[in-house]
């Protein structure tokens, strides 16, 4: 990839792709492959996971007990292996998006351009 | 707590895991390519541009390793692995560096493991840090010898008193030692410890079976009941069930068995196979020993402080009279310090002695390392370069050297192992064993039999195992992380970077100081000893079997008459003995030299009052014939002095320069003020060192037992001067002894040769034990000179073929490396014998007739050390001499 495209393209904040997975096995079971491509496709192409972050992000997750795995055999009949979130993958996630959701309301404040003090 | 229980099982599911992961990817891999081929790709395209977008497989499995947590252990097993290739690499290298370490780690868990049996374990009874002795320091002016004394004994009186008076002190009991004849199926005698009935309280002990003894056991008539140990119950009544309530007979007196002691009690000793009450008072007793318990929160110096102001009020000061200087009149003292306080200083010379071989050992590997690492400047320099970090190298490195030091210390606890049997077989004697074992005097090593390796030797073996790695491996190290720029020189020169050979030569000097110490202190323990052994004893110990018939042998009656058949029967007895084929003289005394139990008998007084004392002794009329001492004038006794009722007495040197300022006193006659002694001196004999060869000889005066009135208990111990092996006729004695009286006990047998030698049992193990670690010290330290010398050699082959080849002699070479080589022994040799000077007077204590800074020891071990290093110089000299200028042009 150019240059131009590795700056257009985001780093992630730290963190934020454990999140990024969990939200993704929100909808079920999937494997790695599938994993980076939903990511890729829901950011436009802005987010691209590499299997060398991917990976060890997942058997992080794994090793969390956030996310287990098994193997199966895809609908297009190949034999991969697929995550799914667990009981405590659900928890950690709802935790993980209030943690989001404050600290965009908060770089938003921030980041507002002019200095109106909000409700006060 | 569950994170490092996953690592586990990481670690142990390992193999599985990769085989995953290696199935995840692959499969990634497949699916991406397949999709790539569905939306129009050629199959190759698909393939590369799949790898494409998957990147490195190795990086992206190296970082799932890092999310399992198994990276650092992975490194570590990569680093044992290169660690465990280059051990086998060179052997002879490793061997080396091994057996060195073996040898330090070895020395040192060895004098761990005495000195945690000895000084920090408690004494093996609850709260043992409460009880206590105490002592009183008698100055010099009120002893009976005339010098400074120490003594734990305690008058009757005082006990009774002491008791009445102290608040500090929950508890008090006397104790005697004692032995007695049991008559079960046979006669055997024991050992056992008279005590006042509050010891079990204070030691907080339960027996295991039955009861300890009542407090009004200690008054006489109630007092015949006895406690077995353990051991005895097994041994003598075969773990009797039934045994509480019999009766035994102790010295042909009725005892009912009250308790059997825990088979893991012993006080004092293991060695203490019965309890009887001590009752008071005790008729004609000077004194006894005192174990006391300090009351639950009261500290050691309150209780000290109400003991030193009892002890004036029973010496009837006042605390307003001025305190004498020197140490406090009575002080208490932890039942272990009183017992182990003696040999701490010998203890701490020790430990001092092995951390200097260990120092020494880790030089030598060091320096070994260095060398190697000279040589693998190349290969280090090469993986730094490509881009291993300083930190990674050093790691290896320090991996390398803690898997040398844990291989050295596994043969190091297989060398203290050896080590301890050693030191406890030193402590106690090398005598022979085939015959019993005495009571000695000077068999002073506390605690011995506790000695062993445990796990807390063991874990101390494991930390010095890490930290001996780490030191070692870490001078190589640091050097080497250092070196960069030099390495890239070397690669270029071949020459070692100068900052190491200084490095090497500082620690060669250091190295042979301390071996300097070590050898001067062994050569004055040495030195000491040989002095001990080889003190002039005033009798003749060879050949001469000695041994104790206790008394009373049952049957006799009490009082005066006893007396007359007790030396009826050892006048019998010596008779006989005489008789046997080899004897040449037989005879019996109450005061056998270096015998404990010999001295309670004591004092004797010229008439005035001013004249000093000295000891009595009974002796039979060949006695000084049997133990081979010189007559110097008069004679001794005779025949005719049977049946005379006038008593005579033959006294010692020191008693005639004592008491008759030297002038002859044959003829004259002697009574104390008592009227216990009257008679006539008929002879002078020499001096003998009675309480050992390190005591000096004391005013003695001897007396024939037909003269000796007083009632006396203990029996004789008997001499035979034999021309045979005293062992062989050992049988005979016995059958001898038996004949006349069947319940009669043959008890401490030792040929006299084997009381000496117990008796310098203490010095003799210091001296061995420095001379062993000095010998090692001294072996590493040559080791360590030679290799160091070869390695100047080698390194300058090229620069000596030169000048060879310009013309140099042999000599001259020779020269070169003699002067590098006795250069930096001198060197060592000066600091070592500086640190010596100061460090010596630690061993004052240990010495006799030998001043800590004695030149000739000084001088003596200097030159056999120069000697050492002119040998260890010599030998890389002359292979220097050999080089051939034509080979070592070409060499590199």
């Amino acid at each position: 990839m150019s240059i131009k495209e590795r700056n257009e393209r985001l780093q992630l904040l730290q963190g934020t792709l454990d999140m990024l997975i969990l939200q993704t096995l929100q909808w079920g079971p999937q494997h790695g492959l599938g994993i980076s491509q939903v990511i890729g496709n829901k950011s436009e192409d802005l987010i691209k996971v590499e299997a060398g972050t991917l990976y060890p992000a997942l058997h992080r997750l794994e090793q969390q007990g956030w996310v287990a795995s098994e193997w199966k055999v895809s609908d297009k009949n190949q034999r991969a292996k697929y995550y799914r979130l667990t009981r405590a993958g659900k928890k950690q996630l709802i935790a993980e998006q209030s943690k989001w959701k404050q600290l965009l309301k908060a770089i938003r404040l921030v980041m507002r351009p002019s200095g109106k003090q909000e409700g006060a | 707590m569950t994170n490092i229980f996953r690592r586990v099982k990481a670690v142990l599911s390992r193999h599985r895991l990769e085989q995953d992961l290696q199935d995840e990817l692959n499969s990634h891999l497949k699916m991406d390519a397949q999709e790539r081929l569905e939306r129009g790709d050629t199959p190759q395209e698909a393939h590369m541009n799949a790898r494409h977008a998957l990147g490195s497989t190795l990086r992206t499995a190296e970082n799932v390793r890092e999310a399992w947590g198994t990276a650092g252990i992975d490194r570590l097993m990569q680093d044992l692995r290169y660690a465990f290739r280059q051990m086998k690499r060179s052997p002879p290298f490793t061997l080396a560096a091994i057996l060195t370490l073996g040898l330090g780690i070895g020395a040192n868990t060895a004098i761990f493991s005495v000195v945690n049996a000895i000084l920090l374990r408690p004494l093996p009874y609850k709260h043992s840090e409460r009880l206590v002795r105490i002592v009183e320091n008698i100055p010099a002016a009120e002893s009976f010898s005339g010098a400074a004394e120490r003594t734990t004994d305690m008058s009757p009186d005082s006990f009774q008193d002491w008791r009445s008076k102290t608040t500090t002190l929950s508890g008090m009991a006397m104790e005697r030692q004692i032995s007695k004849t049991l008559v079960a199926r046979d006669a055997v005698r024991l050992s056992g410890l008279q005590v006042s009935p509050a010891l079990f309280g204070m030691f907080e002990v339960q027996p295991a079976l039955g009861r300890v003894f009542a407090p009004d056991e200690e008054k006489p008539g109630l007092d015949r009941v006895v406690i077995l140990s353990f051991g005895t119950w097994q041994r003598v009544f075969g773990g009797d069930p039934q045994i509480l309530g019999k009766t035994v007979a102790l010295d042909n007196a009725p005892y009912t068995v009250v308790g059997i002691m825990p088979r893991e009690f012993a006080y004092p000793d293991s060695q203490t196979e019965f309890w009887l009450p001590l009752s008071l008072p005790v008729p004609g007793l000077l004194g006894l020993p005192v174990v006391a318990r300090l009351k639950d929160g009261v500290s050691l110096t309150t209780a000290a402080e109400e003991a030193a102001a009892i002890g004036r009020y029973m010496r009837g000061e006042s605390s307003a009279d001025p305190q004498p200087s020197g140490p406090p009149r009575i002080q208490l003292m932890t039942l272990k310090e009183e017992l182990v306080g003696r040999i701490r200083p010998a203890l701490v010379v020790f430990v001092i002695a092995v951390s200097f071989v260990l120092l020494i050992a880790c030089v030598n590997v060091a320096n070994l390392f260095l060398a190697r690492a000279a040589a693998r400047n190349r290969e280090i320099a090469i993986r730094m370069a490509l881009g291993a970090g300083r930190w990674r190298v050093l790691r290896q490195l320090l991996t390398e050297s803690c898997v040398l030091a844990l291989a050295g210390g596994i043969a190091g606890v297989g060398l203290a192992i050896a080590g301890t049997r050693f030191f406890v077989a030193l402590g106690q004697g090398l005598a022979r064993t085939d015959l019993v074992r005495f009571d000695l005097i000077g068999n002073a090593i506390p605690r011995l039999n506790e000695v062993a390796i445990d796990a807390s030797t063991l874990l101390f073996t494991l930390l010095l195992t890490v930290i001996t790695g780490i030191l070692f491996g870490l001078i190589p190290a640091f050097q080497i992380g250092r070196a960069t720029s030099i390495t890239r020189m070397d690669l270029q020169f071949g020459t070692t970077a100068v900052p190491m050979r200084v490095v090497r030569t500082a620690m060669l000097v250091g190295q042979i100081s301390l071996t300097m110490v070590l050898l001067i202190g062994a050569g004055l323990l040495i030195k000491s000893f040989m002095t001990l052994a080889n003190t002039s004893l005033g009798y003749d110990p060879s050949n001469v079997l000695t041994f104790k018939i206790p008394q009373p042998a049952l049957d006799y009656p009490q009082g005066e008459k006893a007396q007359k058949q007790q030396n009826a029967f050892a006048e019998e007895v010596a008779r006989r003995l005489q008789l046997l084929p080899g004897t040449q003289a037989a005879a019996f005394t109450n005061n056998l030299p270096m015998v404990q139990g010999c001295f309670t008998w004591g004092g004797f007084g010229l008439g005035d009052a001013t004249c000093k004392t000295g000891r009595m002794a009974v002796v039979s009329r060949d006695y000084f014939r049997a133990m081979g001492m010189r007559l110097i004038a008069g004679r001794g006794f005779a025949e005719q002095d049977r049946g005379n009722p006038q008593a005579v007495f033959l006294l010692n040197r020191a008693a005639v320069k004592a008491h008759f300022q030297g002038v002859n006193p044959v003829g004259k006659t002697v009574a104390d003020s008592q009227g216990f002694l009257h008679g006539e001196i008929v002879g002078v004999v020499d001096d003998t060192r009675q309480a050992g060869p390190d005591t000096e000889p004391m005013p003695q005066l001897f007396m024939d037992p037909e003269h000796f009135q007083a009632v006396y208990g203990e029996g004789y111990y008997f001499v035979v001067r034999t021309t045979k092996d005293p062992a062989a006729i050992l049988p005979s004695i016995r059958s001898i002894v038996h004949d006349l009286d069947p319940k009669a006990v043959v008890d401490n047998v030792a040929t006299m040769d084997q009381v000496i030698s117990n008796s310098i049992t203490t010095p003799r193990s210091y001296a061995a034990l420095l001379g062993t670690f000095a010998a090692a010290a001294l072996a590493l330290a040559t080791i360590g000179l030679y290799g160091l010398l070869s390695f100047f050699v080698k390194e300058r082959t090229q620069e000596i073929g030169i000048r060879v080849a310009i013309g140099a002699q042999t000599a001259d070479v020779i020269g070169l490396v003699l002067k590098h080589g006795l250069g930096m022994s001198i060197a060592g040799l000066a600091i070592g014998l500086a640190g010596s000077a100061i460090l010596m007077q630690y061993l004052q204590t240990m010495l006799f007739g030998v001043a800590a800074l004695d030149p000739v020891t000084f001088t003596a071990v200097s030159g056999l050390f120069l000697l050492v290093a002119f040998l260890a110089s010599y030998l890389p000299a002359r292979a220097a001499a050999t080089i051939d200028p034509l080979k070592a042009l070409r060499y590199e």
